[in-house]
C-alpha cells in the first residue's frame, strides 16, 4: 500500500496542483479569445496539467509498484534544512553565525563526520566567503547581528 | 564582407582586457565544475547570474557562456578517470573513456577529447557566424503566431525528447508554465497566485528556482545515495597524452561526424548536448566495421560524442540569440540574464545590439582557444582537483547557493523557496520526472502567454491564425509529429511489471 502511494504521489500532487490552478484561476476574469483576462491561461493550463496527470495516473495503475526504498532522512534533513537555517539567521544573527551554522549542519548529513575537521573547514569557508561576498562584493549583511 | 567587418568589431570588443578576464574566468570556472562530478553547469551559471547584474551585458554573457562550454570540456575528465560523468552529456564518454584509462591510456583519451571538443566547438562557431544573421533577417517577419508555435515546439520537444517518459516531461513543462504565472499579470496588473506573500509580487525568482531544482536537488540526491566519488593516486603527464598514428586515424572522421551531428542538433529547439552526444555515439557504433570494440576503449566512442556535445552547445546559441527561443534549460537561464538587463533576444538583437552579438561570438572562439591551453598543459591540475572528496565540497556549495540566491533580491524568502524547489526537484527526479522542462516552461511561460494573447488579439480571436501562417503551420505540424511519435512509442511499449 505504501509503495503504491509512493508511486502515485507525484502524479497525484500534479493533479491537485492542476485542480488548484483551475479553481484559483477561475476567480479572475476569464475574458474571451480576443481579450483574454488574467484567469484565461491559468485555467487553460491548470486543466491541461490535470488532464496529463490524470492520464499518468491511469498509466501508472498498470505498473506494479517497485517498492523502492525511501531515502534516508538524515542526509536530506541536514543538507536541506541547512539552507533554511542560513535564511533564518543571516539577517538576524549575521553572516558569520548563519554560515557556520549552515556548514556544520550540512556536514552532519554524512554519517560519523570528523567534528574537528568540520569546525576547521566551516571556519575557513566562512572566512573566505565573508571576504569575497561581504567585504569585496558588498553583500548587505552584518558580520554579526543581534 | 559585412560579416567580416562585424566579426572584426566583435574581436575588438572580446579582446579588451576586461572581456578577456571574464572569458578566462568563465571557462576556468566551467572547467572546474565540469571536472568535479556533482556540480552542474546550470547550478554554476545560476550562481553567477546575480554577479552579472552589475556587469556590462556583454561581459556577463561572455562569462556565463564560458562556464557553459567550459563545463563540456572539463566533464570528460571525470568520465575517463573515475567512470563518473562530470555532467550528463559526458555520461557516454565513460563507456569507452574509462576502459582506455584502465588500459593505461587515460592521457591519450584526455588529449583526444580536448582536441575533439575544440574542433566541434570551432565548427559550430563558424556555422553560428554564417547562419545566425541569415536566420535573424528571415525571422524579422515572424508574427506573434509564429513565435507562439516555435516556442510550443521548443517546449514539446524539450519534454518529449529528453531521457525518460514523454508524458512526465510534458507534465513538468506545464508545471513550469504555471509557475511562470505567479506574480503580477502585466496586462491587468492583478496579483496571480501570490498567496499574500509580497516577495512573490515580482514572480518566482529564476535563480531560486534554478538553484533549487538543479543545485540543491543534485546535492540531496548525492548525499542521500552516499555516492561521493573521488580519485586517488592518478597522474597524467604530457608525455602520456601523445596519441599513436592509429589513434589519429580513428580520430579524424569521427570528430568530423560528431561536429556535424552536434551542430545540427544544437540548432534545433528542444534538444541539447546530452542527446547530441548519445546520438553521435550511436552513429559511430553503427558505422564501425567492428562494433565490438565499443565499450572496450574505442577512440571513436569518446571523440565523436565530445565533438558533438561541444558543437551542440555552441550551435544552441543560434536559436537562442536570433529567435529568443532557448533550446534547453541552460539557454533559458542565459535568456533570463539578458532580459534582466532589458535586452530581449530575437531577430533585432543582431542589428540593435550588434556589439553584444558579435562580441559574444568572437569570445566563443577566444574561449575555446583558452580552453585548449587550460586543458592540455594544465591537465595535471584538473586531475588533482578530482581528489577533493565530495563530502568536503557539498556544504560549501550549499552555502554558495544560499548566498547566490540571497544576493539577487536581498531576500531570505527566496532562499527558503530554494529549499522548497530543491525538495521538489529531488522528489520528482527520483520519480522519473525531468526538471529541465520545468525550468524551460518557467522562462518561456510569460513569452508564450504574451504571444498567444497577441496573436489572437490581432486575428480577432480566430484560432486558425496559427495554421494559416506558413511558418506557424510548419512548426505546429512538427510539434504534432513529435507528440504523435511519443504517443506511438508509449503504445508500443509494454506495461512494465516489476518485482515488489
Amino acid at each position: 500500500m505504501l509503495s503504491r502511494l509512493q508511486q502515485f504521489m507525484p502524479a497525484l500532487v500534479l493533479a491537485l496542483v492542476g485542480l488548484g490552478v483551475v479553481i484559483g484561476g477561475s476567480e479572475f476574469e476569464l475574458g474571451s479569445l480576443t481579450a483574454m483576462g488574467p484567469g484565461f491561461m491559468p485555467v487553460l493550463l491548470g486543466g491541461l496539467l490535470l488532464l496529463l496527470a490524470g492520464v499518468l495516473l491511469l498509466l501508472e495503475w498498470r505498473i506494479l509498484p517497485t517498492g523502492a526504498a525511501l531515502p534516508s532522512a538524515r542526509p536530506l534533513l541536514c543538507a536541506g534544512l541547512s539552507i533554511v537555517v542560513w535564511a533564518l539567521l543571516a539577517e538576524r544573527a549575521g553572516f558569520v553565525l548563519a554560515s557556520v551554522a549552515q556548514l556544520v549542519l550540512a556536514y552532519a548529513a554524512i554519517s560519523q563526520p570528523d567534528w574537528r575537521k568540520v569546525l576547521y573547514s566551516s571556519a575557513v569557508i566562512t572566512a573566505l566567503a565573508f571576504i569575497a561576498f561581504v567585504l569585496l562584493l558588498g553583500l548587505p549583511l552584518p558580520a554579526v547581528g543581534w | 564582407m559585412e560579416t567580416l567587418t562585424n566579426l572584426a568589431m566583435g574581436f575588438g570588443l572580446a579582446l579588451t582586457p576586461e572581456a578577456l578576464l571574464y572569458c578566462l574566468l568563465g571557462v576556468t570556472l566551467g572547467t572546474v565544475i565540469g571536472v568535479l562530478p556533482g556540480i552542474g553547469a546550470l547550478t554554476t551559471i545560476s550562481l553567477c547570474l546575480p554577479l552579472t547584474f552589475h556587469l556590462d551585458p556583454l561581459l556577463g554573457l561572455i562569462m556565463l557562456a564560458g562556464i557553459f562550454y567550459g563545463a563540456q570540456y572539463g566533464s570528460s575528465t571525470a568520465s575517463i578517470l573515475l567512470n563518473v560523468p562530470g555532467s550528463a552529456p559526458a555520461a557516454v564518454t565513460c563507456i569507452d573513456g574509462y576502459p582506455m584509462a584502465r588500459q593505461g591510456r587515460a592521457g591519450v583519451a584526455l588529449f583526444l577529447t580536448t582536441i575533439a571538443s575544440f574542433i566541434g566547438g570551432s565548427f559550430a562557431i563558424i556555422l553560428l557566424i554564417m547562419f545566425a544573421p541569415l536566420l535573424a533577417r528571415f525571422a524579422i517577419g515572424f508574427s506573434a503566431a509564429d513565435y507562439f508555435s516555435i516556442m510550443l515546439l521548443a517546449l514539446v520537444a524539450a519534454s518529449t525528447l529528453s531521457v525518460g517518459s514523454a508524458l512526465k516531461g510534458l507534465c513538468m513543462v506545464v508545471l513550469g508554465l504555471i509557475l511562470g504565472f505567479v506574480g503580477t499579470d502585466i496586462n491587468s496588473g492583478q496579483f496571480r497566485f501570490t498567496f499574500g506573500i509580497p516577495a512573490l509580487a515580482d514572480g518566482i525568482s529564476l535563480v531560486a528556482l534554478a538553484m533549487g531544482l538543479f543545485g540543491v536537488a543534485e546535492i540531496l540526491a548525492n548525499v542521500s545515495s552516499g555516492e561521493m566519488p573521488s580519485l586517488k593516486n592518478t597522474r597524467v603527464t604530457l608525455r602520456s597524452m601523445l596519441p599513436t598514428r592509429q589513434d589519429m586515424q580513428e580520430f579524424k572522421m569521427s570528430c568530423a561526424r560528431g561536429s556535424v551531428v552536434g551542430s545540427f542538433l544544437g540548432m534545433l529547439p528542444g534538444t541539447g548536448p546530452t542527446i547530441a552526444s548519445f546520438l553521435a555515439y550511436a552513429l559511430e557504433k553503427k558505422l564501425a566495421k567492428d562494433p565490438s570494440r565499443f565499450g572496450n576503449g574505442a577512440v571513436e566512442g569518446i571523440v565523436s560524442p565530445e565533438a558533438a556535445n561541444n558543437a551542440c552547445v555552441q550551435a544552441a546559441f543560434i536559436p537562442t540569440l536570433t529567435l529568443g527561443v532557448p533550446g534547453d534549460a541552460i539557454m533559458a537561464v542565459m535568456i533570463g540574464g539578458l532580459l534582466i538587463h532589458g535586452i530581449t533576444p530575437g531577430p533585432q538583437l543582431i542589428t540593435e545590439n550588434a556589439g553584444l552579438f558579435w562580441g559574444v561570438v568572437a569570445s566563443f572562439w577566444i574561449g575555446n582557444v583558452l580552453l585548449l591551453v587550460l586543458n592540455l598543459p594544465f591537465i595535471g591540475l584538473w586531475v588533482k582537483l578530482l581528489s577533493i572528496p565530495y563530502r568536503m565540497l557539498y556544504p560549501a556549495i550549499l552555502l554558495l547557493i544560499s548566498i547566490g540566491v540571497y544576493s539577487v533580491n536581498n531576500s531570505t524568502v527566496d532562499v527558503m523557496f530554494t529549499f522548497g524547489f530543491g525538495l521538489l526537484g529531488f522528489a520528482f527526479t527520483r520519480a522519473g520526472f525531468p526538471s529541465a522542462p520545468l525550468l524551460l516552461g518557467f522562462v518561456l511561460g510569460p513569452l508564450v502567454e504574451e504571444n498567444f494573447r497577441r496573436a489572437l488579439l490581432l486575428s480577432n480571436g480566430d484560432l486558425t491564425t496559427f495554421v494559416t501562417r506558413p511558418v506557424s503551420a510548419i512548426f505546429l505540424a512538427a510539434t504534432l509529429l513529435i507528440l504523435l511519435s511519443s504517443v506511438l512509442a508509449l503504445r508500443r511499449r509494454p506495461a512494465v511489471v516489476l518485482d515488489e
